[in-house]
């Protein structure tokens, strides 16, 4: 059996090929990477993505703005929150009712932001531990995860695809007692996080693994338009809530940290520092909740007229950007995603060359990589190396065809 | 009623255990029945069997409890083993078929040749001639080879890796193995196991001695290279069991298992049961020559002719020995992160052998100075 | 059940106390693959029933599926399950491996897990709770326990 792609070009720079995934330990979401390795060095790098395309960007034409909504937040299960969140806010800019949002929904989008990028970063270090084999803080930091979850599910009533937003609003309100009993909690993680922070700057056997492997300098990251963590462990300042403020960002206290070392342990360095300045804005934002409760969204008109809407979000894994297009009816037009990972990707490939094998699970952690946001499809005319250009209709029939008759290789 | 049958095969394998100890004490003036029991039951297939089992269980459950877990049930690895005997065994196209076929039982038969070797009730195991610590050094070095071919027999990216890594790694660890076991039999003037275990001047018995007055005050110097030793061999034998930090070979996340990845059913159980015994024997190798194995000092000698309860004390020193070094192992372990091996190697060149040398240095120029008495 | 026929009971024993748990992504959406990890962590700790998290299939008894099985993976799936040693199972881990969910009607999907592999159980959620996939994996052992049961009475 074949796939759909296209054949892998016989190089001859290595011995031989390790392919890593669409299953593999190392990184569980379908992704392919072909390395022609020489001894235990990367000599290149191959990457296969697509087998994660579930046709989400065409299933967002065939719903209504509201049941998007739902839609969006299964792009990603990591940071369903920060997709939902950029739909919404474009749906918003679309529909032109951006400025009246309640300032206490604003606020409670800041909470619910800060609190899924700490439960992605404390994510992303347990996982990053695993991959290096340091499987005791993994467990240790997947146990204090859970107090995140807890949090997040007093207030949405989900561990991890919260449905927190509705465009023009937020839909659920977060009461006093819950702030009372949220506060306590988030102290304690803090703590908790200070504490994965010493163990993971002091392990020697875990740092070692971890210094100076896989730079990306500033130029690089530049040239290849890398975003968010990654970026900013290469010292390129680029979070989108301080360029470009969005809800409530502009009201909050918070630094932004840098590192410039640009290998792994730059980004866990960082990560480290986000969480911890997370957990001090989610507080902040708990503690200053301003307007009356119940006093969370507006209402929105059924139809949207035609007019288009762009939002940037600060997701856990860099910026992602929403666009959608109305045309007057009750489903949107079009709608385009661009996800964090499908801008880091570029940059990984070329941080993987030249590292060994061994390295390979912790350089492909460090974009944090979520492959179920980043699978959009191009079609490439494997010929001429052009992309071609399909509408919805062609593309369903074709790949119909192509599974009725089991050719693999769609031919043009 | 409920509590047996739910715990219906722990408390068979104990009684089966107490049936054979009893078994065991009973005809152990029997000329006839002594050696079946000897090779078959009490120190030999059998115990060594639970034992490998018991101390999978003990390093699974420490590791689990470190990290705030509940861990696996004391009975978890019995029920693993038997499950890998009664799946499918599959022998993918591509792979070498004789070696894919036989490495797995060599593996089992090494694994216990090693165990024979360690003394469990009395100061000699069950096979013991004049310089078998080098027998037992061959063996081991017998493992990494097995290891290599298993994983270039499987004809896999990954086999491949994991076993160019293992041949790698078994350069590196073989020598500050040796070295580490080298010191003790130095200065106990004889490379047989046995007698390295009674020596008055191995790491337990020094300061036993010292207590009891039989050796001076200076004597106790010897303890400094022993600890630099005890420490090499403890790290070595993490290194051949193939566990974190010293296991690229193995490597779950990023080589899938490495020279393991092909195998299934009953080869996969062969080589796992090989593990779990290695660690069990090599664990029991480290006592009796660091800790003086099944005795302390001369206890069981002064004991009178190897009384029951003589034999009860041994066993019971014997198993606290090994635990304790078990848990040194899962301790490693559990407080380090997977090293690559280019570091593996740069570890046990750079700092383990110079300091392994350095060791059995101190110990000839202390021999030289002070004497053993 | 008809693969834990002719077991004896200590076979059958060995067999469902010792699940040794694969995991494979068919194109969800990760939500349900950090639930399955966070089974794993110390709150639920799913070490306690025998299961490990294997890296390969040839170790594996239970394939925990996420996803609702791209077009793209379709043969991917199918080799892994190939490469199982029998006795085997597939869980469908989430409401898109159970049922296509919201991806039911999109063109690069194979509309649910049943379509491509025979599965065992489901477990309905999106993303399921840990505490639910467990639960999950326990009645997979009661069906297979209950299964070969019966098979033996029949004999008899």
């Amino acid at each position: 059996m074949t796939e759909y792609a296209p054949p892998i070009p016989e190089t001859p720079e290595g011995d031989y090929s390790i392919s890593i995934g669409p299953q593999h330990p190392t990184h569980k979401e379908p992704i392919r990477f072909i390395f022609q390795v020489k001894g235990e060095t990367i000599e290149h790098v191959d990457l296969r993505i697509g087998f994660n395309h579930r046709g989400i960007e065409k299933a967002f034409e065939q719903r209504t703005w509201n049941q998007n909504l739902y839609l969006a937040a299964r792009l990603c299960g990591i940071c369903s929150a920060a997709h939902q969140f950029a739909y919404a806010q474009a749906a918003e800019r679309c529909a032109k009712i951006y400025d009246e949002i309640p300032e206490r929904a604003q606020y409670i989008r800041v909470i619910i932001q800060e609190l899924e990028r700490i439960q992605s970063h404390m994510l992303w270090y347990g996982v990053l531990a695993h991959d290096t084999g340091f499987d005791t803080m993994f467990h240790l930091t997947w146990r204090d995860r859970e107090i995140v979850n807890d949090i997040l599910e007093i207030i949405s009533g989900n561990r991890v695809n919260y449905a927190m937003w509705t465009i023009g609003g937020v839909r659920r309100d977060i009461s006093r007692d819950q702030i009372t009993n949220i506060i306590p909690k988030l102290k304690d993680l803090r703590k908790k996080c200070d504490y994965h922070r010493d163990v993971m700057m002091s392990e020697r056997s875990f740092i070692a693994r971890q210094e100076n492997v896989a730079i990306l300098s500033t130029e690089d990251a530049k040239r290849f338009c890398a975003v968010g963590p990654t970026a900013r462990a290469s010292n390129v300042n680029c979070d989108v809530r301080k360029i470009d403020p969005y809800c409530a960002y502009n009201k909050i206290d918070f630094d932004v940290p840098l590192w410039d070392q640009g290998d792994i342990f730059g980004g866990l360095s960082l990560r480290l520092d986000e969480t911890l300045i997370s957990i001090d804005m989610a507080i902040q934002a708990l503690e200053n909740l301003p307007g009356n409760p119940g006093d969370i969204k507006i209402r929105v008109p059924r139809k949207i007229d035609p007019n288009e809407g762009i939002q940037r979000v600060e997701a856990p894994r860099g910026e992602d950007i929403h666009f959608v297009r109305s045309n007057g009816s009750e489903k949107p037009d079009r709608h385009k995603i661009r996800a964090p990972t499908f801008a880091n990707l570029p940059s990984l490939v070329h941080r993987l060359k030249g590292c060994q094998v061994a390295d390979i699970p912790p350089v492909i952690r460090v974009i944090d990589p979520c492959i179920g946001c980043c699978e959009r499809t191009t079609f490439v005319d494997i010929k001429t190396g052009k992309s071609i250009d399909l509408s919805g209709e062609h593309l369903i029939s074709r790949t119909n065809r192509a599974h009725r008759l089991g050719t693999r290789v769609l031919e043009f | 009623m409920s509590f047996i049958k739910n715990n219906i095969y722990p408390i068979f394998l104990i009684a089966t255990g107490i049936f054979i100890a009893a078994l065991f004490l009973a005809f152990q003036g029997s000329e006839a029945i002594l050696p079946w029991l000897k090779y078959f039951l009490f120190p030999g297939v059998l115990f060594v069997l639970l034992m490998g089992l018991f101390y999978n269980w003990f390093d699974r459950k420490m590791f689990a409890r470190m990290q705030n877990r509940i861990g696996p049930r004391f009975i978890q690895p019995v029920y693993d083993m038997l499950k890998l005997l009664a799946k499918e065994d599959i022998t993918p196209d591509g792979v070498d078929k004789p070696e894919f076929d036989w490495i797995p039982g060599i593996q089992v038969i090494l694994a216990f040749l090693v165990a024979f070797f360690v003394p469990v009730y009395a100061t000699f195991g069950l096979i013991s001639f004049e310089g078998d610590l080098i027998f037992v050094m061959f063996l081991l070095a017998l493992v990494g080879g097995s290891v290599f071919l298993m994983g270039w027999a499987t004809n896999n990216p990954y086999g491949l890796l994991g076993a160019s890594r293992a041949a790698v790694a078994e350069f590196s660890f073989e020598i500050p193995l040796g070295l580490s076991l080298a010191g003790p039999a130095i200065l106990a003037g004889s490379m047989r196991i046995s007698e390295i275990s009674v020596s008055k001047f191995s790491l337990l018995n020094l300061p036993v001695n010292f207590f009891a007055g039989q050796v001076t005050i200076i004597h106790l110097v010897y303890l400094i290279p022993l600890i630099i030793l005890f420490a090499v061999s403890i790290l070595a034998a993490t290194a051949l069991l193939e566990k974190v930090p010293f296991d690229p070979a193995h490597a779950e996340v990023e080589i899938v298992g490495g020279w393991t990845v092909e195998l299934t059913g009953k080869k996969l159980f062969f080589t796992q049961l090989a593990n779990f015994i290695m660690e069990f024997a090599l664990a029991g190798i480290i006592a009796a020559v660091f800790l003086g194995g099944p005795g302390i000092n001369d206890f069981n000698v002064n004991i009178g002719n190897w009384d029951v309860l003589g034999y009860l004390a041994s066993i019971l020193s014997f198993l606290i020995k090994t635990t304790v070094i078990v848990f040194l192992i899962t301790l490693m372990r559990t407080l380090h992160s997977r090293i690559r091996i280019d570091q593996l190697v740069q570890y046990f060149w750079k700092y383990y052998l110079p300091i392994s040398l350095i060791g059995v240095f101190l110990i000839l120029v202390f021999m030289g100075t002070i004497g053993v008495v | 059940m008809a693969k834990l026929i002719n077991k004896t009971k200590l076979v059958v024993d060995a067999l469902t106390n010792s699940p040794f748990v694969g995991h494979l992504n068919c194109g969800s959406c990760n939500g349900c693959d950090i639930e399955i990890v966070a089974a794993l962590t110390p709150r639920f700790d799913i070490e306690r029933f025998g299961a490990v998290l294997q890296g390969t299939p040839r170790h594996c008894d239970v394939l925990l599926c996420t996803g609702p099985g791209t077009r793209q993976m379709e043969p991917r799936i199918r080799r892994l399950f190939e490469q199982m040693p029998e006795p085997k199972f597939i869980v469908a881990v989430g409401s898109c491996a159970s049922t296509g969910h919201i991806y039911q009607e999109t063109y690069s999907t194979c509309g649910k897990l049943d379509n491509i592999l025979p599965v065992t159980a489901y477990i309905p959620g999106c993303p399921p709770r840990p505490e639910a996939i467990i639960d999950g994996v326990v009645k997979l052992i009661t069906l297979a326990r209950q299964g070969a049961k019966a098979t033996e009475e029949e004999e008899d």
